[in-house]
């Protein structure tokens, strides 16, 4: 039947005043409800999760656990784009890890997952005999429930107020001739994660991650990305919560006087240079982070993307030196807004903070429960209990935990010491926006290359320096670390850590000052032998 | 293709796959059509470190996107991994609510001819299984065998065993009228497949040396029946590199074994993709400058590009490299060099109906591939080498410059100066800027193809096997030592 | 009876709008759950944000009420077309309104805004309603214009006609309807000031050319424009020796003369005019009469030769070459002596037509559907109006290319064309020639269509995609333009109406 014209109108009139409506739409049309209590803390979940660790138990399990996650995404045009259950459990026998992971959550699947862990854990009982896996001791916590603290939920929020903000901030900059701005793989996620354990524990939490480096883009030409936001363990307000105006503003500006300078080839050799703060999380992160996994540094990632430098680790804790005072790498996940932190890691261990290197010299490393009893000799010179540092994690709990770097803070210099000053300083060499590197599979070396790059003379950029390529070497490197950063010019950036096989990536935080290094290797990275 | 009629659920069978179209379209509100793509996939993992079995694993898992245009509607699309009614409920209005927000008047504009027949590929089945069937204690009783050929040794080994199995499939509701056989021209039939691969890194107590052998295959059998030779291989490796020393970086003759060819040769296969020239030429090797009275790019096609005992190409009926996936292909083999002519570059379906002759799609790099063989062996090539360098494989290579294919990487687990015709002594790893155009434009021999360690990286994907030959060739760029072994 | 009907799409309406209930709330498997979707704008604290609520909430109510149209068969004026007529338009009028009102409520002192963003802020204020403080921003904007830099003046006017006549590409701050009153106070008040007499010319050009006049002008006749175009002429004819030289420079045509320049000038905006029409009339009587008007009216305002004027009208209509295939008719040659025709240039091939179809999405509506479904309307009004489409062959139809011929191309687009109700119209294929590079680059080029070269009349008349050709019962061509759209189609319909009054009055009918 046709309607006619009128009719549309009228009813286009009605919906129409009604899409405008600023108050949340739901008498009458069906309640949505305010934003869910988490799944994983009602009764039905934990059921699960104790059937699972009761069936690997049952089928022989010396020790077992299950992780359930239930992973929600949306864009930054506001839908939910993606939704996954997953549950996985692991079970030790006979000194053998063994495990089985599926999407389906149900109480036969929890049983033969908890059976088929088992089964698979003695299989490996045919390669021969193993030494029984040690487990650092761990707290019990019986039905406890952590929510990562954030400000704004963004699934909580209308997706229009999401989609909003985005076009606004682009249309922000466009109002600026020859500007453009990236929002890169922009998402919003929440995790909801149930842990129980043989030993009793039975934790839930809900984490929430969202952002992504933001570029502003000029005539392109140039490019720079924003240091103040970046992927963290927050809510929306990891854009909202900031004057992102005003900085996009101020790289404008900047941009603007950088497309001035005259642009150089690159002259090899050696030279001081000035790091920003995300290529020092980024030297971090590559240089530090992985070479202070302990099953990294002990062969056990060697089938795959290598081993470390930290070749000895017994002999080398509290023996390597950097050869700088400067150099104080903690770990933690625990910081607020960090991409790793949690309340219980993916073995139910309570987060923690430690020093993973002190003054220059190498105090700890990263490990799980299994791995901290690997350095049981070294606690006990230090009269340090054997605990694991929390580092187990995975992407979901269809994959299985494995060390994985934490959040990670290198600490600032004493002084109030930023780029601009730090360049301001330095009589003859470089300064490097965004350095981007690959290390070889020792983390020994690395060849980079910056997004920026300036020569800097008498306290000022004079040119763009284009080609430029860092030949790094990783002790080097550190040790020619000429001064930090202050407090304030300390950012936070998000970096991911890609282990296992097949491959598994987590997020974590690095949080680092700018830095200044001396002789450092410049190439032309395009030149043959 | 054989049907795995009430599997044991590990991966989803075609009608089950079918069953989630209808299901879904059965929940749908507004008219429109409904989409799905479904992948599912096992893995059977077995890793060790340290002489040690580490973790020996069971997973599986299904991916769908759910897409859905109401009527006059764009598509909205949702993922899942949830396929019980009430998800599969939620997810379609969730996908519903996105498709309503902007219009497109679909059909009844026109008349359509009905599509053309679709037949689905008549490929290499790469479904073994053995590999389906393959244990953990299968897997353990190879890892045993391994592991025990480093500890003879004195060595200390980490390795690998895996063996999955997936499936895909992608199809819609649409125009149920034109079609003319089972699938539209633009779906992607069910299709299954296997992988297996088996790998081990051996390296001595100090550090001081690293081998490695693996091999990936479909079939599982294959691993099992190489596993004693690849750790052999990887055993000798790891003693012959131990203690390595330092070389001038330089412009060395190189004898790259087949794995390291493979390594090298990747961003070469990646630039077999016609439509890229036509929309960045300069970003491709394969341009000849614009023209301005014809408005186009020229393309090398036609062309000597590289010795004339290069050909590379793809053969989906090889079982060796593995089946394709593309819905629009009509099989059949590509090659892209033949004899060192650049004869093809691969396109894209709607590149082959505007521009050239027939209709096929010609598989574009990024896939499998096998490259032709000559029948010099590697010993033949270590003798008739004054000086050079034996390279086991690189790692970590990355492209510098599109145009020429300039790469950069590292080498890893083996390398060693020859002088004379001998393997003299280990050496370093070193760093390379080279590009594999150069190489194969340097070429001095071929030696016989075998397939290499190439598994598929993520989780439900295809594999992308290859089929090289070693290569000794000129003048290869080493551009600094790097300290890691 | 329309009441109920009106309920019921009212709430169909409503649930497409409102996110609906949630699925399973307190279940633990529940998924995806639908989004508050509701925001308070009012909350917002930047102008940009404003904006982007404006734009999403003018996209998303215009794609409910287009969809709702598509599901009722009304397609292609409002669907499809880019410019929702004025009827409708109100429903995506009150609710940007709603949306700007409560937006822009903290914005609402135009004195106090940068002034740097009045092209945002006025047209946002314009959507709320509230004209008065657009045009005092706007004012603010003039205003600050340094009396001396006559660049600035000009790009600031040539700005605020945008804005008032709807020309930015943003949706959310194009204007509707155009507001020529307001453009002609601004006009009036700050046109002056351009000392630069060719800049002016520029200015009154562009205005006389604005084509978004047409949607609500109920006859072509009373195009506001006009007025501009007179001053236009008038100045064009009082310039000095030295300034007519500088003409090819400020209009970018270097490679042109000034007497050139001037007659280009003149001509479209003579033609967006609609300049002809005064002499429709005279198409009644005879073509010859008309076209010698035409030129010659032309010519006065252009003030160069009538046949120095670039439009194909009064040429012999050539017959159109390759395979003809007709509905129940023979097939006679076209264009056919002793009939009003319109021969349309429309090919498969051509971007925006069928092109390639290698997915669902690539299959239904588009511009050459459009232009289809407007012949039919001619058709149905006009039945004894000859229709021939001209196409050519590409040697693929949408997803066939096996064993494709011209012959089963035109096969195909002959029922593709019949699936419009156009049994009636002739369709000729021309077997496009082309050559291939050779193997194994083998790409197509094709070479010139020969039924386009004749029609280009010497190469002095572009022939394009949708371009159209009306030809006269003799052969003679009255007119030619490109595509059949909003703002030509009531003109193409008086031609025909005048043409097919004509015969019919010779036939004694």
């Amino acid at each position: 039947m046709r309607i006619s014209r009128r009719d549309l109108l009228k009813a286009g009139m009605g919906a129409a005043a009604l899409a405008a409506l600023p108050r949340p739409l739901r008498a009458g049309l069906g309640e949505l409800g305010p934003a869910l209590p988490p799944l994983v803390q009602s009764a039905e979940v934990k059921e699960l999760a104790l059937r699972a660790v009761e069936a690997a138990r049952s089928a022989g399990a010396a020790y077992a656990d299950v992780r359930l996650t239930r992973t929600r995404s949306r864009g930054r045009r506001g839908m939910a784009d993606s939704e996954r259950l997953t549950v996985g459990v692991r079970a030790l026998v006979d000194g053998y890890w063994g495990f089985a992971s599926s999407r389906v959550w149900s109480p036969d699947e929890m049983a033969r997952l908890g059976r088929s862990a088992v089964e698979n854990a003695r299989a490996a009982t045919l390669v021969g005999p193993a030494p029984a896996v040690g487990l650092a001791p761990a707290p019990v916590a019986r039905d406890e429930h952590w929510t990562m603290p954030i400000e704004i939920n963004p699934f909580a929020i209308s997706p229009f107020e999401i989609e909003d903000y985005f076009f606004s901030l682009s249309a922000f900059v466009q109002r600026f001739r020859d500007f453009d701005v990236g929002f890169g793989d922009v998402d919003f996620t929440v995790q909801d994660r149930a842990f129980a354990s043989s030993e009793g524990s039975y934790v839930t939490q809900r984490v929430y991650r969202s952002g992504a480096p933001l570029v502003v883009r000029y005539k392109d030409r140039l490019a720079r990305t924003l240091d103040v936001v970046d992927r963290a363990g927050m809510g929306f307000e990891v854009y909202k919560g900031q004057p992102i105006r005003e900085h996009v503003r101020r790289v404008m500006e900047e941009l603007e006087e950088d497309a001035k300078l005259p642009v150089k080839p690159v002259e090899v050799g050696r030279y001081e240079v000035v790091f920003d703060a995300r290529s020092i999380a980024t030297l971090v992160a590559a240089t530090l982070g992985q070479a202070t996994q302990l099953d990294r540094a002990l062969g056990y990632e060697a089938n795959a993307s290598g081993t470390s430098y930290f070749n000895d680790p017994l002999a080398m804790l509290g023996q390597f030196d950097f050869g700088t005072p400067l150099l104080t790498l903690t770990a933690n996940r625990t910081e607020r807004g960090g991409l790793a932190t949690v309340a219980w890691d993916d073995e139910g261990v309570p987060s923690d903070e430690f020093v993973l290197i002190r003054e220059g010299v190498l105090e700890d490393f990263q490990t799980t429960r299994e791995s901290a009893t690997w350095l049981a000799e070294y606690y006990a010179r230090k009269g340090r209990p054997v605990r694991s540092h929390g580092c187990a994690a995975a992407p979901s709990a269809l994959e299985a935990p494995m060390t994985h770097t934490p959040n990670l803070v290198l600490s600032p210099g004493p002084e109030a010491l930023d780029f601009d000053a730090a360049v301001a300083g330095m009589k003859r060499g470089l300064a490097v926006r965004e350095l981007a590197v690959r290390t070889d599979f020792q983390d020994l070396s690395a060849t980079g290359a910056g997004m920026i790059v300036y020569e800097v003379k008498d306290g000022k950029r004079v040119a763009l320096v284009a080609g430029a390529g860092f030949l790094l070497r990783t002790v080097d490197l550190w040790k020619n670390l000429v001064a930090l950063g202050g407090p304030e010019s300390c950012r936070r950036f998000a970096r991911v850590s890609t282990k296992g096989e097949p491959a598994q990536a987590t997020y974590h935080s690095v949080t680092a000052p700018v830095a200044v290094f001396k002789d450092v290797t410049i190439i032309d990275p395009k030149r043959k032998a | 293709m054989r049907e795995i009629a009430g599997s044991d659920g590990r991966i989803l069978s075609r009608e089950e796959c079918q069953e989630l179209l209808r299901r879904a379209h059965a929940l749908a509100e507004g008219g429109g059509e409904t989409q799905i793509h479904v992948t599912s996939w096992w893995h059977g993992e077995l890793r060790w470190g340290c002489n040690r079995v580490t973790l020996v694993t069971d997973r599986r898992n299904v991916g769908l996107v759910l897409a859905r245009a109401v009527r006059n509607g764009v598509y909205g699309s949702v993922s899942l991994n949830q396929l019980d009614d009430r998800s599969l409920e939620a997810a379609v209005r969730a996908a519903e609510w996105q498709s309503r927000r902007r219009v497109l008047a679909l059909r009844g504009w026109g008349y359509f001819p009905p599509f053309p027949h679709y037949d689905p590929f008549a490929n290499a089945a790469i479904w073994s299984d053995a590999t389906f069937g393959a244990t953990a204690e299968a897997r353990a009783e190879v890892a045993r065998r391994m592991i025990s050929r480093a500890k003879t040794a004195g060595m200390l080994s980490a390795g690998y065993l895996e063996v999955r199995a997936a499936t895909t499939m992608a199809f819609g509701t649409e125009f149920p009228e034109l079609r003319t056989g089972e699938h539209a021209f633009w779906e992607q039939p069910y299709v299954r497949w296997t992988q297996a691969q088996g790998s081990m890194t051996v390296r001595n107590a100090a550090g001081t040396g690293s081998g490695w052998a693996g091999l990936s295959s479909y079939d599982w059998l294959q691993i099992e029946r190489a596993c004693d030779e690849l750790a052999e291989r990887a055993v000798q490796k790891c003693i012959a590199s131990q203690d390595p020393v330092a070389l001038e970086p330089g412009r060395y003759t190189v004898i790259l074994e087949p794995q390291a060819v493979a390594d090298l040769m990747d961003v070469l296969v990646r630039s077999f993709f016609r439509e890229l020239i036509e929309s960045q030429g300069t970003a491709s090797p394969w341009h000849l400058g614009f023209d301005e009275a014809l408005r186009l790019w020229r393309t090398k096609l036609g062309m000597k590009v590289v010795d004339e005992r290069v050909t590379i190409g793809h053969d989906p009926a090889d079982p060796r490299l593995g089946i394709v996936m593309h819905p629009l292909e009509w099989p059949g083999p590509v090659t892209w060099i033949e004899r060192g002519v650049l004869k093809s570059l691969g396109h894209g379906f709607r590149y082959a109906m505007e521009h050239l002759p027939g209709r096929h799609a010609l598989r574009t790099g990024e896939i499998s591939y096998s490259m032709a063989g000559g029948d010099v062996s590697i010993d033949e090539m270590i003798r008739t080498t004054r000086r050079g360098l034996l390279v086991s494989r690189f790692w970590n290579v990355q492209l510098l410059d599109g145009e020429s294919l300039l790469s950069t990487g590292y080498t890893r687990d083996g390398l060693w100066l020859i002088e004379n015709g001998q393997i003299t002594k280990a050496v370093k790893n070193l760093r390379f800027t080279e590009s594999p155009l150069f190489v194969l434009n340097n070429l001095e021999a071929l030696g016989e193809a075998v397939p290499v360690f190439r598994p598929t990286r993520r989780e439900g994907g295809y594999p992308t096997p290859a089929v090289v030959p070693a290569i000794k060739a000129r003048d290869f760029s080493f551009t600094s030592p790097i300290d890691a072994i | 009876m329309a009441m109920r009907h009106a309920r019921i799409v009212g709430a169909a309406v409503l649930a497409t709008l409102v996110s609906a209930a949630g699925v399973g709330a307190q279940k633990p498997f529940a998924a995806f759950e639908l989004p508050d979707t509701a925001v308070d704008v009012s909350r917002y604290t930047t102008i940009e944000e404003c904006w982007a609520a404006v734009h999403r909430v003018m996209g998303d109510v215009t794609a409910q009420r287009k969809r709702l149209d598509a599901d009722n068969g009304i397609v292609w004026d409002t669907v499809f077309d880019g410019s929702p007529d004025e009827e409708v338009d109100s429903v995506v009028v009150s609710a940007v309104a709603e949306t700007a009102r409560r937006c822009m409520a903290r914005f609402a002192e135009p004195d106090t805004l940068p002034l740097d963003m009045y092209w945002i802020v006025a047209p946002l204020y314009m959507h709320a309603g509230w004209e008065d403080k657009a045009r005092a921003l706007v004012e603010r904007r003039l205003a600050a214009v340094d009396p001396d830099n006559q660049t600035e003046l000009v790009a600031a006017i040539d700005s605020i006609i945008n804005l008032y006549l709807g020309g930015f590409e943003h949706r959310a701050l194009t204007i509707r309807p155009p507001r020529y009153d307001l453009v002609d106070e601004v006009v009036d008040r700050y046109g002056g000031r351009i000392a630069d007499r060719l800049k002016r010319i520029r200015l009154y050009q562009r205005l006389a050319e604005w084509k978004y006049q047409d949607l609500l002008s109920d006859s072509v006749t009373e195009r506001p424009g006009r007025k501009y175009m007179k001053r236009m002429v008038a100045l064009l004819g009082s310039l000095t020796d030295a300034e007519r030289q500088r003409l090819p420079e400020e209009f970018n045509a270097m490679l042109y003369s000034p007497e050139e320049v001037t007659g280009g000038i003149l001509t479209l905006a003579g033609l967006h005019m609609g300049g002809f029409l005064v002499v429709l009339d005279s198409l009644r009587s005879s073509t010859a009469a008309f076209v010698r008007l035409a030129r010659e009216s032309f010519a006065s305002l252009v003030g160069t030769a009538p046949d120095a004027i670039p439009l194909p009208m009064g040429e012999q209509a050539p017959t159109l070459e390759g395979l003809v295939l007709c509905g129940e008719e023979s097939c006679e040659p076209r264009p056919r002596r002793g009939r009003v025709s319109i021969v349309v240039f429309m090919s498969p091939g051509d971007n925006g037509c069928i092109k390639v179809i290698d997915g669902p999405n690539r299959m239904g509506a588009n511009w050459c559907s459009l232009t289809l479904n407007r012949l039919r309307q001619f058709q149905d009004r006009f039945p004894e109006l000859d229709i021939t489409i001209v196409a050519r062959s590409h040697g693929y139809w949408g997803y066939h290319k096996e064993g494709i011929t011209p012959q089963r191309e035109a096969e195909l687009t002959r029922r593709w064309i019949d699936s419009f109700g156009l049994e009636r119209a002739a369709l000729v294929m021309e077997e496009t020639d082309y050559w291939r590079l050779p193997h194994p680059d083998e790409r197509r080029i094709d070479r010139e269509s020969v039924n386009a070269r004749n029609y280009s009349f010497g190469g002095r008349w572009p022939v394009g995609e949708r371009m159209w050709f009306l030809i006269d019962e003799d052969g003679i061509v009255v007119y030619g333009e490109h595509g059949i759209d909003r703002v030509n189609k009531p003109l193409l319909s008086a031609l025909i109406e005048a043409l097919v009054s004509r015969k019919g009055a010779r036939a004694g009918t």
